[in-house]
């Protein structure tokens, strides 16, 4: 299995994809990350991952419904794939096993 | 309803739905139009219009940009291509001559017109290999004359230090000058000119190395010495390591030191605005004629200084006008009015005007000039270009003719017209860059004393340059046609009513022009020719040619020489001298009819100016004699006399007297930027003199320079032979 990297605005973008499952969307995604965290992306770049996250096969998209919003125009819903739930695993347990190799004292110094 | 609903500006959207794949349109317009509702109610309708709009360019990227849209729709046959090749080829061969001399042309010119490029870029990125480039200066001193003020590139030794020491924002400095010495190896002795410096120099400048730690560098007897020094003292093996004895003039005496090879350099770029050929580290005066470096009055050639934030420059100059009395106190000369610090990456346009300078220079005159000559070769190679191709396009009416009525599209027709010119032009570029890089450079690089045959043309600004020169070239010379010529109807062509040949005004016009470039290119060439022939020969005063001086070593037998050399049949006269004309002259205070005035004076020999071939404007040369003693004569040139009889008048200089007993015609003692100044010539001891001048009855050849050197030594063993014309 060829093995992905993905950067931290992916992960990020792969992370609000899972959490607003199975509605998410580049608008949706982009208003949450402002929101959320406070971080202020264009609409540009989140297309963007996506097309890249899904050229990758972690994510996997669909056309919706019509509406009367947006001029009658679908709206794109990505959905998580099994090897994108995976990777973000991966990255979950790789900062895992690297906070447990710092020193204790070090985090308990922290903590007070 | 929709009509009360804000809509994003349509133009936006039209060129999103242009530009982007479809499968993505739609949900992109949809996010933006959902996002463009919200945004009008919160900051309002402008506001969103001009947030869409961005919008839509930031959506411009690899994934959304349909390439279809972007590519040609008809890709170009190769096959056709190889028949608009074959047309063209039969075409030319129709006009030979007119094609040969529009190709040819069109390759000189591209030469010619490379090589002003190289020129100014080689010129233009002086110094350039140095990293801290940017944040050198070179410290100036602005003396003050009666008529003005004066730049002077030399500086007081202990000032570079003081600066450094005084201010925190210079970083950094590094003095620099240099003298005469003679090297000895084995039994040969060479005269060279050595510079010292201090260990800073290394760490400032980026000199390229060839051999050798160039940081290793702060032992008295260390040296670092240029690629030519090595190859002519070693060869081609590797000096590192090796001993140099160099004896240096001190006084009346000599002076031998010992030296070790620590690193070669390499070749020195072509863009370097100075450089060396041996350096020696500052402390090893110490071991020469200095006791210290804190004397005021001694001057070093040049003296950097690092300073990080240019806006700094100004600042540190003003606050420095508070110790200028430090050198103004025992100053015999022109008093300092301030100091000036120019960057390094300016000074060759700017050394030309400053006295004592020793970097490469060049005169802006100089420079507009070869940029117009390079300006007037281009207009005229496209106006030519342009005319040729028109007249050639109208032979060949009826091929486009029999073209259209096979039903062959406008568009295919201005294209094979521009396939075509871009084939002649690539062709006639290559070569022009080809005759440029083997025949013009290398010439060219002769007539400037510079070496440019070592310019890499894989240099972007000369590639974006030629692809420029390409794009004017075809769009000039088939644009107009190509598009007119295709635009006609197959009924106008084969009645014969197309009168594309005489009545154009546009025709009219582009000869006309090709035509005034032309007298112009040949005025100009005479001009710069004349001027040229006029800086040889004329306008110097005196005759530079068939003469060629010797220096002389420090109290040698002036007499035992110039006989012997008088003897020799190619040797007309010899003349002594204690100074050049041309060389570096004095700057002295002399008091003439009450009035105390500055001026330049050199020391010369008694029959010099006469055997220089100088006349007198009234007066007489004083009567050669052999002397111990100071001569109570002097002669002045005719800007000091002005327009009275000096003759016979009493001058007083530094406590003594002396009667002029002539005046001698004006003649150039420096460049011809720079005016005519008042000069009086003293006659120097015969012991002084430096140089003697050998006025010969023709031009000299390598023979008789060989015949000179083995009578030199015979007289003067140990002594190098050094001469110049």
């Amino acid at each position: 299995m060829k093995r992905n990297n993905i950067g931290e605005f992916e992960e990020i973008v792969l992370l609000f994809t899972m959490i607003q499952h199975p509605r998410a969307y580049g608008l949706s995604i982009t208003e949450s990350i402002k929101a959320e965290l406070g971080r202020s992306v264009t609409l540009s770049s989140v297309h963007t991952a996506l097309y890249r996250l899904e050229e990758k096969g972690l994510v996997q998209s669909g056309l919706g419904e019509p509406s009367s919003k947006r001029g009658g125009r679908r709206k794109r819903l990505y959905t998580i794939t099994h090897l994108g739930k995976e990777s973000l695993q991966e990255v979950q347990e790789t900062r895992k096993k690297l906070w447990s190799m710092i020193p204790q004292n070090l985090i308990q110094g922290w903590q007070i | 309803m929709a009509n009360l609903t804000p809509q994003p500006p349509k133009w936006a959207d039209r060129f999103l739905e242009w530009y982007c794949k479809p499968e993505l349109l739609e949900a992109i317009q949809g996010d933006m139009w959902e996002r463009f509702e919200k945004y009008v109610e919160e900051k309002g309708f402008r506001r969103a219009k001009l947030w869409y709009i961005l919008q839509v360019c930031l959506f411009i990227n690899l994934y959304t940009l349909n390439m279809k849209h972007l590519l040609p729709k008809n890709p170009i046959n190769p096959s056709l291509l190889q028949s608009y090749f074959k047309t063209g080829y039969r075409n030319a061969l129709k006009n030979p001559w007119t094609s040969l001399i529009n190709s040819f042309g069109l390759a000189l010119a591209t030469g010619c017109i490379v090589v002003v490029f190289v020129f100014l870029d080689n010129f233009f990125s002086n110094d350039d290999f140095h990293e801290k480039l940017d944040e050198i200066y070179v410290v100036e001193r602005v003396l003050k004359q009666e008529s003005g003020t004066v730049l002077d590139g030399r500086s007081p030794e202990p000032l570079g230090p003081f600066i450094e020491g005084m201010f925190s924002q210079v970083s950094n400095q590094t003095r620099f000058t240099f003298r005469n010495a003679t090297v000895k190896i084995e039994d040969e002795v060479f005269s060279e000119w050595v510079s010292f410096a201090d260990t800073s120099f290394i760490s400032l400048f980026s000199f390229p190395v060839k051999w050798g730690d160039i940081h290793h560098f702060s032992q008295p007897s260390d040296v670092i010495i240029s690629e030519e020094v090595s190859k002519k003292y070693f060869g081609d093996t590797n000096p590192i390591g090796k001993q140099l004895e160099v004896i240096f003039q001190i006084g009346q005496g000599e002076h031998s030191l010992g030296f070790t090879v620590q690193a070669v350099l390499d070749k020195l770029p072509s863009n370097a605005s100075f450089g060396f050929s041996m350096l020696f580290p500052y402390e090893a005066q110490l071991l020469l004629d200095k006791t210290g470096f804190e004397d005021w009055q001694s001057k070093v050639h040049a003296t950097f200084l690092q300073i990080e934030d240019a806006d700094q420059v100004p600042l540190i100059e003003a606050q420095l006008d508070q110790f200028i009395s430090f050198e103004n106190e025992n100053n015999s000369g022109w008093p300092i009015q301030s100091y000036h610090f120019h960057p390094l990456s300016q000074i060759s346009l700017h050394s030309n005007g400053v006295s004592n300078s020793f970097f490469s220079n060049a005169h802006l005159a100089g420079i507009i000039l070869v940029i117009s000559i390079g300006l007037i070769i281009l207009f005229q190679v496209c106006f030519t270009y342009i005319n040729i191709t028109m007249s050639l396009l109208t032979q060949r009416l009826h091929e486009i003719g029999y073209r259209k009525v096979l039903g062959v599209k406008r568009k295919q027709i201005a294209f094979q017209f521009l396939f075509e010119n871009i084939v002649i032009c690539l062709t006639g570029m290559g070569v022009g860059i080809l005759l440029a890089k083997l025949l013009f450079i290398p010439w060219f690089s002769s007539l400037i004393a510079t070496d440019l045959t070592y310019y890499s043309f894989v240099n972007p600004y000369l590639v974006a340059f030629e692809i420029l020169l390409l794009g004017v070239l075809v769009f000039g010379g088939t644009g107009y046609p190509a598009l007119y010529i295709s635009k006609l109807k197959p009924g106008t062509i084969f009645h014969g009513v197309v009168q594309l040949k005489s009545n154009s005004i546009l025709k009219k016009s582009l000869l006309g022009a090709q035509f005034s470039f032309t007298f112009l290119t040949i005025f100009a060439s005479i001009a710069l020719f004349q001027h040229s022939q006029e800086i040889k020969y004329k306008s110097w005063g005196y005759n530079p040619s068939n003469k060629l001086v010797l220096s002389l070593p420090n109290g040698l037998k002036f007499d035992a020489l110039a006989q012997s050399y008088a003897s020799l049949p190619e040797v007309e006269s010899v003349a002594g001298s204690v100074q050049q004309i041309g060389k570096y002259s004095n700057d002295v205070t002399v008091s003439f009819e009450g009035k105390e005035r500055n001026i330049k004076e050199l020391q010369i020999g008694t029959d010099y100016l006469q055997k220089m071939g100088i006349p007198l404007v009234s007066g007489s040369f004083p009567v050669k004699q052999k002397h111990t003693e100071e001569i109570p004569y002097i002669l002045v040139n005719e800007e000091f006399a002005g327009e009275k009889n000096v003759v016979g008048s009493q001058l007083k200089m530094e406590g003594l007297s002396y009667i002029v007993s002539g005046v001698v015609q004006n003649f150039r003692q420096r460049p011809f930027d720079s005016p005519i100044q008042p000069m009086i010539f003293k006659f120097g001891k015969e012991k002084d003199y430096n140089y003697m001048t050998l006025l010969l009855s023709d031009r000299p050849t390598p023979e008789f320079i060989d015949k000179l050197k083995k009578t030199w030594y015979d007289i003067l063993p140990f002594k190098s032979f050094k001469y110049f014309y």
